[in-house]
């Protein structure tokens, strides 16, 4: 472990940054209470960690389909005993805190494609490979739209693609592969669905792809586009709302966008330097919900200002670059394949987080890694550590 | 493996580190966009942001009984909230709002202490009164962190004496807030015991929101925001009960507040029908917080009210347990109804013990179903010699008898059937002898039953073989769905011809010449049942009396324990009289009359 202090520093400091942010949140309506179930999280999480590290790569890579099939069975367990406010099933309560089998769904599909890549040669541009690289992410990510949680499951299906792009898969066709998505945006807007159309054939005349795949392509872009008003009726009205609200909070100031609005005000006012620690006058007036969790990148930047948040994403964004260092030295391909995966889920969920706290992505239930409260992600991202760490420990390995 | 990594390119990493930085990056821009170049339009709006969401409590969904009369439902309350932050930093105000509800100021200061730090407002006196309100309104300039706020508060108009089938409710406690799974803050109220615990899912709504503007200027009050659209609070789902309101009320005043209960079951469904337990206390005193003094009365009482005796005590059976013994024998085929055993002289012989009769006088000799109508111990000690320990707790367990019942309330407990095993670790091994048989075949000894389980096994009996798990609750109802709670069969497995014999005895007890249980008879109706007196090393002994009624066609079965109250036939019989009689019609019309 010793080899990467800088990066389990960083870490320790964003827990730390957590900790505290979760006591000023919190400590109103809890006391210390909150805070200390934090720190038991993080012991707990480093303790995972440091068993994980002893854990050899061979034997990961051989328990990977398991784990994943566990992962499969907990989600589908969830959904069929779960029991949560509003009909949502998204956790086990375990008395002591609650389960959620989403968060372990993460690491099994990073495990599982990890396997599935580093049995395979270099994939090219093999279209049976991508096509088993989206099965294995498809499965826990539907099983997961339907707890509902739509983050989730959108943080699980993006996965494929970093490691789609390790395992050496075309650009252009990483492009092609991503259209679909782009054309859900642009389906709204005749102008931007002309742009991408033109686009689309722009990359289809350089690419030189055989013709079925581009038949393919096609079919599922204009499918999407003629599906498009089907997907939107299918989403779950306070779903269709936050994404309404994403676009125009000021249209939605009291319902959907309180929250994007509320978050925005208290981190605009904390300025450069901000409030000082529990200072906040937003947060003690308990206008952004979910501030010890989903939202406690608006405490961090009302109390810590600028200093403090540009300081937060500096320290995720080194931890996310040592990962993706330790991947490019591993002589495992399942280690490199694990960490390339993991680095990605860090990044991903950063940048969603992060950015619906300050208004540039809809509002979703994630939380920042390592810093926001809770029992389940706490222990499966330092358990993910634990891996890289081992990993990085054993490059020599193959 | 080492082969396949050195054919295959390393993956580069450059392209991901420059992406990840980039993604960074627009988050830094937004961020630094937010904080530092608009950094003084936010601050402007930071500081006129006092619009705080403050939530509108949703009533708790009511709770009737099966004709509709309200057992617990709903009132507008008024309570005295101030904003915690605000109001602990200014001493003065805190000094006169004191003077105002006449407490002390730490009092105050106290129920802030929790949310200390916080802007939402906290009730600190529910339920004000009117004299109090219009001081408060009068003072309003002084108390510009004190608001009122009108909120539902549950109340239970029919007073105590459903109390324990209903149970109460009261503020969620931390504990509670960090276990429940659906979402509660604190002043909350949660559902504490009975049926407002089992469905507090159901009974509790869900809380609206709305607007309040707060303002730190003098001379103004946060006062809600009338231009914004409040979210409106829905109320809980309507609960209806199977149990009778009269027929409630009736065996509430029949216990006249002693150590007992009172149980009634409809044999055809398993719905209760009442459940009294006795002594009681009127759950309005939860509806808005306890007072200190008021829980340690109840705390401190040595009769134990919170208990609801019908499923939270054991009991020596008694006599009543008779029945069991019987049937066991009867099913292996060591007895027959005409079965006659050496004569009761009023006490028997076993090993160097004597065993006495509750006759003291013989019942000379009987039969068997003659022996259940007098309750003749001593034909019992010889019946329970033939059947032997083994096989009668084997029965006992085959009838589920020492066995929770499933009812929809929380914190039933099971009775204790011993068994050889549970004699040898209690006394070990061959250190105790034959003779506690004796003793358990009449429902004495170490044998503990609830009341519940008894009746159930009694229905099972009246309805030949097949009973329900007890409901207390029919169904919800909630805008226009209704959803029906109904209890599971359960199979008694009881040849019909040992079924018949036992019934035919019950008949006999109540119906028969020298039944024990003649006080319960009815004037149209043939009533089933069988008496108890258990002794027991709290004093007198607990009287107690078992029935279904009609014999040919049952309808109900009912079950009065009185704890040392005396002998079961003098004593229980006759309540159970009372309430059959009200079931069965007498009742009914002056009912009726009274509402009218």
């Amino acid at each position: 472990m010793m080899q990467q202090k800088w990066l389990l520093a960083a870490l320790l400091a964003l827990a730390g940054l957590g900790v505290f942010a979760i006591y000023s949140s919190s400590s109103a309506d809890f006391g210390w209470s909150l805070a200390l179930r934090q720190v038991i999280w993080c012991v707990l999480g480093i303790a995972v960690a440091s068993v994980m590290m002893r854990v050899r790569i061979k034997t990961l890579s051989a328990f990977a389909p398991l784990l994943y099939a566990a992962a499969i069975l907990m989600l589908i367990v969830i959904l069929a005993i779960g029991r949560g406010p509003h009909g949502t099933r998204r956790w086990f309560d375990l008395g002591l805190f609650r389960f959620q089998p989403s968060e372990v769904a993460k690491i099994a599909v990073i495990l599982m494609l990890s396997r599935y890549l580093s049995d395979r040669g270099a994939i090219g541009d093999s279209l049976k490979s991508v096509l088993g690289v989206f099965a294995i992410a498809a499965i826990p990510a539907a099983l997961i739209l339907n707890e509902p949680d739509l983050g989730t499951a959108v943080v699980v299906g993006f996965l494929t693609f970093p490691l789609l792009y390790a395992a050496g898969l075309d650009s252009l066709l990483m492009l092609l592969l991503l259209s679909p998505l782009i054309a859900l945006i642009c389906a709204w807007e005749v102008v931007a669905w002309v742009v991408f159309v033109a686009l689309l054939v722009t990359i289809v005349v350089f690419g030189r792809f055989k013709t079925s795949l581009i038949a393919l392509v096609f079919g599922v872009n204009f499918l999407v586009y003629s599906l498009a008003p089907r997907l939107w009726n299918g989403l779950a009205p306070y779903q269709q709302a936050r994404v309404l609200a994403f676009l125009n909070p000021d249209n939605y100031r009291f319902g959907a966008g309180f929250q994007i609005i509320q978050s925005k005000i208290a981190i605009g006012s904390g300025g450069f330097a901000g409030k000082g620690l529990l200072q906040g006058t937003q947060k003690a007036l308990g206008l952004v919900p979910a501030q010890h969790t989903d939202f406690i990148f608006s405490l961090v930047g009302e109390e810590l200002g600028f200093v403090g948040g540009a300081g937060v994403l500096l320290l995720l964004l080194f931890v996310v670059y040592r990962i993706y260092r330790i991947a490019g030295t591993v002589r495992s391909r399942f280690a490199m394949y694990f960490c390339f995966g993991f680095a990605s889920l860090i990044l991903i969920q950063t940048f969603i987080n992060v950015g619906m706290t300050l208004g540039i992505t809809p509002v979703t239930g994630l939380p920042l890694p390592f810093v926001s409260y809770g029992g389940s992600q706490m222990i499966v991202f330092w358990g993910g550590m634990g891996i890289v760490l081992g990993s990085s420990a054993s490059r020599k390995e193959y | 493996m080492a082969t396949i990594r050195d054919i295959l390119p390393v993956v580069s990493t450059r392209v991901p580190v420059i992406i990840a930085a980039g993604l960074i990056g627009i988050l830094a821009a937004a961020l630094f966009r937010l904080q530092v170049v608009e950094y003084s339009r936010y601050r402007r709006l930071a500081e006129n942001n006092y619009v705080v969401q403050a939530s509108i409590k949703a009533p708790r969904g009511e709770i009737i009984d099966r004709n509709g009369f309200v057992i617990a439902g709903s009132r507008q309350s008024f309570s005295i909230c101030a904003v915690p932050r605000s109001l602990l930093a200014n001493d003065e105000e805190i000094r006169v709002l004191a003077g105002i509800l006449e407490v002390d100021e730490d009092l105050i200061r106290s129920r802030l202490e929790h949310t200390a730090l916080s802007y939402r407002p906290t009730a600190i006196i529910r339920d004000a009164d009117f004299a109090t309100l219009s001081l408060i309104e009068e003072l309003y300039v002084d108390l510009p962190d004190v608001m009122v706020v009108s909120e539902p508060v549950r109340s239970y108009p029919r007073g105590p004496h459903f109390n324990h089938m209903i149970g109460y409710v009261g503020e969620v406690t931390q504990d509670e807030i960090a276990s429940e799974s659906g979402d509660y803050h604190p002043g909350d109220f949660i559902g504490k015991a009975g049926v407002e615990r089992y469905y507090e899912e159901y009974l509790r709504g869900v809380d609206g929101m709305r607007y309040v503007q707060f303002s730190a200027g003098q001379g103004t009050r946060p006062m809600e925001v009338t231009y914004l659209p409040a979210d409106n609070p829905r109320p809980g789902m309507r609960l209806v009960l199977n149990a009778d309101d009269g027929l409630q009320l009736l065996a509430h005043s029949l216990l006249k507040n002693r150590r007992g209960c009172i149980l009634a079951l409809d044999v055809r469904t398993g719905g209760v029908l009442a459940m009294a337990s006795g002594p009681t206390f009127d759950p309005n005193l939860f509806a808005t917080g306890i007072s200190i003094s008021d829980w340690s009365d109840i705390l401190g009482n040595e009769d134990k009210p919170l208990i609801n005796r019908a499923i939270q005590s054991r009991y020596p059976p008694g006599s009543v347990y008779k029945l069991v013994t019987v049937g066991a024998a009867l099913e292996r085929g060591l007895v027959t109804r005409r079965t006659r055993f050496k004569p009761c002289t009023g006490s028997y012989r076993f090993g160097n013990r004597d065993f006495g009769c509750w006759k003291k006088t013989g019942h000379g000799t009987v039969d068997l179903v003659g022996a259940i109508e007098v309750s003749c111990d001593v034909y019992l000690y010889q019946l329970a010699e033939r059947l032997g320990l083994d096989n009668f707790s084997a029965s006992s367990n085959e009838w589920l008898l020492g066995e929770r019942t499933g009812i929809d309330l929380p914190g039933e407990i099971a009775g204790l059937i011993p068994s050889t095993e549970y004699f040898d670790r209690v006394y070990g091994k061959r250190k105790w002898t034959r003779g506690v048989m004796l003793n358990l075949a009449i429902g004495q000894g170490e044998l503990l039953i609830t009341p519940l389980e008894l009746l159930c096994f009694i229905s099972g009996l009246a309805n030949w073989g097949t009973y329900y798990e007890p409901r207390c609750a029919k169904r919800v109802e909630h805008d226009g769905r209704t959803h029906h709670f109904e209890g599971e069969a359960v199979e008694l497995t009881m040849s019909r011809s040992t079924i018949g014999i036992l019934r035919e005895a019950m008949r006999n007890v109540v119906q028969g010449d020298h039944g024990t249980g003649r006080s319960a008879r009815q004037p149209v109706i043939e009533v089933a049942g069988k008496t108890g007196s258990s002794q027991n090393p709290h004093g007198d002994d607990h009287a107690s009396f078992i029935c279904f009624a009609p014999y040919d066609d049952p309808e109900i079965a009912l079950f009065v324990l009185l704890e040392n109250a005396g002998h079961g036939g003098a004593v229980a019989a006759p309540v159970a009289g009372e309430m059959l009689s009200y079931y069965f019609g007498e009742g009914i019309l002056q009912e009726v009359a009274v509402i009218r």
